[in-house]
């Protein structure tokens, strides 16, 4: 009888060090996730994106949506982003412009990459390399390998914020999304203005709902 | 009369005559002297060549210089290399190349200083842009980032062709590209190619938006060590710079230009021009003096007396000059020039004197004895007077000046007792015949005379022009632009105007020296307030504002173009055939075809035609040409438009690379430069305007003064030397025309008589100046040593004249005929020639000296020969008086 009892104990024992531990682990992980590597971060989103199209078919436009909402909040750095995009014309604009944009631009970030990885067919992800660059940046290489062997490459910078690293822009095929983000935001925003800017981008979250 | 003769006389009379007796000995000792002077010149006599150094140096402003010079030395005596290329990468790499070239050689350079070339502006270069700027190049890589990505991936003209007709049909499907730098840039750059003037493309000037421009300025300055033993002290300088820049890739038929020019450069160009001036106006004048010497004698044997008589006195003042001060400056080297005019004159009035008295018929030994005595008086009271006016130079603060007077003043003296003492003898060899051709004689006589009878014209003439030279007098100016003076053809000074004609950045720029950094920031302050100031620079404007704001803006932009360098690197260019760059070539004529048919009201559709048409000509070119041609013409291509891509974008990733920074992070050899090692801080100023001109540099040069009165720089000695120079000639002459006056007084012993010497001096100075005026030549540091040059002279001149006619001893009947005014003349003509050929040198300083020396002479040979005879009243042969004996 009493030995029932220890060995109950030691189980009880075990399976709580388990969990403990695994919570620990998945703990470190997701700390680690976050403060000191930029490669991790990439691929989490990677993953995410492939799980997306793997899912596609099943989740509607809104479903990859929310999927994708929390990896990519946490994953890019959208403040810094939108901040880049408009440059000296961010300052002009009042608090609630700028959140409005900011929203907006949220919006159709994440409905870009909903857009596009909605369907499967057996692509991969490979990391190339992680290399610093200048400005205290990290630049993380990847490639899209397509099923025929067709390859896209995506490069990332990533820049790091109150010890977090995210992404600030990325290169597909070395074309910069924030170089043509900012050459189209700006030339709107300086020829027609700030309303103008927003009805653009409300009209590309819709275009993007559509298909 | 005879018992009147004075001691003087009797003097001259007795020592002629006994040169005469023992004609060959004193012609062998005349010669051994020569000799061992000349053996004594050429090892002795140095030259001098600093011009700076001929002003005194009591001079304040040779005190502020000085101090500047030993605190900062990096302004004094240098060179400037100017390197030009048509694009600023071609510019940056060559002007490092060569400096780090110079920098190995220390035997020649003390400093090489590359003015922006140093890896710490490389890096953070992007800080001394203002905000504006830096968002304007953060907007232009934006948009230009797509295109240089794939570009760079293959720098490859069938890729950039193929990348270029993609966007072009992206911008025509309604996308916002900004096409048109790049379109632009490859139009230009085919256009180059197939003309004779090829072009590289500049991507750094792309990736900024700017227009290309036709050439990028870099500068480098260099510090030579000059070796005044050469009497082109920076050449050997020159010639190692000019061996590097081989070395560096300068060829003659490169694109790339390199010039030099700075203070040593424009020296040695200077002392270059003003020697080549001489070499031929010196065998011109040689020429030119013969033949005048004999129109007047009319007999080689005379010339040639002539001749002797002026070497020897040249060679013994050399000889003086070597004893009493060991060298000569720029100044006095024209010494020589003075004694030809002068010592020509003594020789030239003894000798035709001498023939007139030949002519009376009377005993050989007689008519040594009377020339002998005659000249030797008259000659005496120039030779007391003109040394008189040369000594009076003595005391003035221009050193270069003073030497000349004691030369040339010693140098009359000599004159004299050459004149007298080989005269005789070599006339002793000579055919003792006299001057056939009395038609000559007469008819200069003639002319002269026939002159005299328009006397109430004379009066009425002279009156007149008085009057108007009254008025031009007030215009006479002085040019301080030591730049005017020089030959305006060389490529240093051609260089440096140009420099200074860009007003940013002028070499030519007023320096003050603050104590420290309080007084440099409140005398920094004060200078940018003057109007005539453009800008004022210090060690503390080499540290941007606003850095934080700016690296933010770095960072973005950064952020925005990536890894440009980084996707493959080094670039792999792809191999392709000319079919296949022809092809892509095609591809993008269609594509701006396509452009142009349906958006042709775009913002970039000028260019986009402007492409077309270059593609029209290239295409033309490649059918018309061989094959093999056409593929080097398009390789050649591939080269001109891709060659930079690499060096831009290294540059651009190593200035994203930017730091805060601030004055102690500052290279050494530019910090140096602006704050020295006893803590003086060095300000600089630049003008508004281009003081090139004169009145603008006076008014630059005051209101400086006004704020800091230590203020130096080379505007500020340019004014201030000229306006030391003028004075020390001003004072010189007030006090040799007072010493002379007093001269004259004690030799003529007559109140009038002195008038009516100076007369045609004062008249032929006034005519002289308002000649200046109505010729548009100002007097320069150059051609004012003219000016004592036409005092004796004119003295000479008038002085005969009188001489001659109180002392009535007419023999041909009316002073007109006499020899005394044939001296004047021909001793003046020669005068003329040798001065006249001056104006041809192509130093613009010996040019004008020419034209005032030739102007001045002509004028005083009217007012002696016709104004001042008119004025004495002399009477013509046609009312012979019962004075004639």
């Amino acid at each position: 009888m009493r030995i029932a009892f220890q060995i109950k104990a030691v189980m009880h024992v075990l399976i709580m060090t388990t969990v403990l531990m695994f919570t620990a682990v998945s703990y470190s992980w997701s700390q680690s996730l976050s403060i000191n590597n930029p490669r991790q971060i990439v691929e989490h989103l990677q993953d995410t994106l492939l799980k997306s199209m793997q899912e596609g078919s099943q989740l509607d436009y809104q479903g990859r949506f929310d999927l994708l909402a929390p990896v990519i909040d946490r994953s890019h750095d959208l403040n810094y982003i939108a901040h880049v995009i408009l440059g000296g014309h961010w300052i002009k604009l009042d608090t609630q412009q700028q959140h409005v944009f900011i929203e907006a631009f949220r919006k159709l970030s994440i409905g870009t990459y909903a857009g596009w990885f909605k369907s499967y067919n057996n692509e991969r992800f490979e990391f190339l390399e992680q290399r610093d660059i200048p400005r205290d940046q990290v630049l993380v290489r990847s490639q899209l390998i397509q099923e025929n062997g067709d390859t896209i490459g995506f490069d990332y910078i990533l820049r790091q914020e109150k010890g977090a690293w995210r992404i600030t822009n990325t290169l597909a095929n070395g074309v910069s999304d924030l170089a043509l983000k900012r050459s189209e935001y700006r030339s709107i925003l300086e020829k027609k203005g700030f309303p103008s800017l927003l009805e653009m981008l409300f009209e590309k979250i819709a275009l993007i709902k559509k298909k | 009369m005879e018992a009147s003769k004075s001691h003087l006389y009797k003097a001259f009379a007795r020592w002629t005559s006994a040169s005469y007796r023992h004609a060959p000995w004193v012609l062998f000792l005349m010669l051994l002297i020569a000799a061992a002077c000349t053996v004594y010149i050429s090892r002795n006599l140095g030259m001098n060549t600093d011009t700076t150094d001929m002003l005194s140096e009591d001079l304040p402003f040779r005190a502020h210089i000085k101090h500047y010079n030993k605190i900062f030395p990096q302004d004094m005596n240098n060179l400037l290399l100017v390197l030009e290329a048509p694009t600023p990468e071609q510019a940056y790499v060559t002007a490092d190349r060569l400096a780090t070239l110079l920098k190995k050689d220390a035997i020649n350079f003390y400093d090489v200083y590359p003015a922006n070339i140093d890896p710490f502006f490389e890096k953070n270069g992007l800080l001394y842009k203002d905000i504006p700027e830096l968002e304007r190049i953060t907007d232009r890589l934006a948009t230009a980032q797509p295109l240089i990505a794939r570009i760079a991936k293959d720098p490859s003209l069938q890729n950039f062709a193929s990348v270029l007709s993609e966007a072009i049909g992206e911008l025509r499907k309604g996308r916002n590209l900004d096409l048109t730098p790049v379109l632009n840039g490859m139009s230009t750059t085919v256009e180059a190619k197939l003309t004779d003037i090829p072009r590289v493309l500049s991507w750094e000037i792309l990736f900024h938006g700017d227009p290309q421009k036709k050439k990028y300025r870099e500068l480098i300055i260099v510090k030579p060590r000059l070796n005044y033993t050469q009497i082109f002290p920076a050449e050997q300088s020159i010639l190692a710079i000019h061996a590097a820049a081989k070395d560096a890739g300068l060829m003659d038929n490169s694109p790339i230009r390199i010039r030099i020019t700075g203070e040593a450069a424009l020296a040695d160009e200077e002392l270059r021009s003003s020697i080549n001036g001489m070499e031929y106006a010196g065998i011109l004048t040689f020429l030119m003096v013969v033949i005048v010497l004999y129109c007047a004698m009319r007999a080689a044997g005379m010339v040639l007396a002539v001749l002797l008589c002026l070497t020897l006195g040249l060679i013994l003042t050399a000889t003086f000059a070597t004893v009493a001060i060991g060298h000569l400056n720029v100044i006095s080297i024209a010494f020589a020039v003075l004694y030809i005019g002068l010592g020509a004159d003594f020789a030239i009035h003894f000798l035709l004197r001498y023939h007139e008295i030949l002519e009376t018929n009377l005993p050989v030994e007689k008519v040594t004895y009377k020339a002998g005595g005659e000249a030797g008086s008259a000659l005496t009271a120039c030779t007391i007077v003109n040394a008189i006016g040369f000594y009076a130079f003595i005391p003035t603060h221009y050193s270069g000046v003073a030497e000349l007077g004691i030369i040339s003043g010693t140098g009359m003296l000599i004159s004299l007792l050459v004149t007298l003492t080989i005269g005789p003898a070599l006339l002793r060899y000579l055919p003792k015949k006299s001057i056939k051709e009395l038609t000559v004689k007469k008819s200069l006589g003639g002319v002269l005379e026939s002159l005299l009878r328009w006397r109430k014209l004379t009066y009425s003439l002279t009156l007149l022009a008085l009057f108007s030279t009254v008025v031009m007098l007030p215009k006479v100016r002085f040019d301080y632009n030591l730049f005017n003076m020089q030959d305006p053809t060389g490529q240093a000074i051609q260089t440096f105007r140009e420099l200074i004609s860009v007003v940013d950045n002028s070499p030519w720029h007023a320096i003050m020296v603050a104590k420290n950094r309080k007084e440099a920031e409140r005398l920094t302050q004060q200078f940018r307030a003057l109007p005539e100031v453009n800008k004022v620079v210090t060690i503390i404007d080499f540290v941007p504002t606003q850095q934080e704001e700016k690296i933010f803006l770095i960072e973005e932009m950064a952020a925005i173009t990536g890894p440009i360098t980084l996707s493959i690197w080094p670039p792999i260019k792809s191999k392709h055939t000319s079919a296949q760059q022809r092809n892509a070539l095609n591809e993008l004529s269609a594509a701006l075809d396509q452009f142009i048919e349906k958006q042709p009201d775009h913002s970039a559709s000028e260019s986009v035609r402007t492409l077309k048409k270059s593609l029209i000509q290239l295409f033309t070119r490649l059918d018309t040409v061989s094959s093999n041609d056409g593929n080097i013409l398009l390789d050649s291509l591939e080269s001109d438009l891709l060659t930079m891509l690499p060096i831009a974008l290294q540059h651009l990733r190593t200035s994203s690379e930017a730091v805060i920074f601030n004055e102690q992070d500052l290279p050494v050899s530019l910090s140096n430069r602006w704050h020295s090692q006893t803590g003086e801080y060095r300000i600089a100023i630049y003008p508004k305007e281009d003081i090139n001109d004169n009145e603008k540099l006076r008014k630059f040069v005051r209101s400086i003064q006004q704020v800091a009165p230590q203020a130096t720089g080379a505007p500020i000695i340019s004014l201030e030397a000229g306006e030391a120079v003028v004075q020390a000639f001003i004072e010189a002459f007030s006090l040799s025309l007072v010493g002379i006056l007093i001269a004259l007084l004690l030799i003529l012993r007559s109140v009038k008589y002195t008038l009516l010497v100076m007369i045609p001096l004062l008249l032929s100075s006034a005519f002289t100046g308002a000649f200046t005026v109505l010729l548009d030549v100002p007097f320069n540091f150059a051609n004012i040593i003219a000016l004592p040059l036409l005092l004796g002279i004119g003295i000479d001149s008038s002085l005969h004249m009188v001489h001659r006619s109180r002392n009535n001893d007419l023999i041909s009947g009316t002073l007109m005929h006499s020899s005394t005014a044939r001296a004047i003349f021909y001793s003046a003509l020669t005068a003329l020639v040798d001065f006249a050929s001056l104006m041809f040198s192509s130093h613009q300083g010996t040019a004008s000296m020419g034209i005032l020396l030739t102007v001045g002479l002509t004028f005083t040979l009217i007012c002696t020969l016709l104004i001042l005879p008119t004025i004495l009243k002399i009477p013509t042969q046609n009312n012979k008086t019962i004075s004639h004996l």
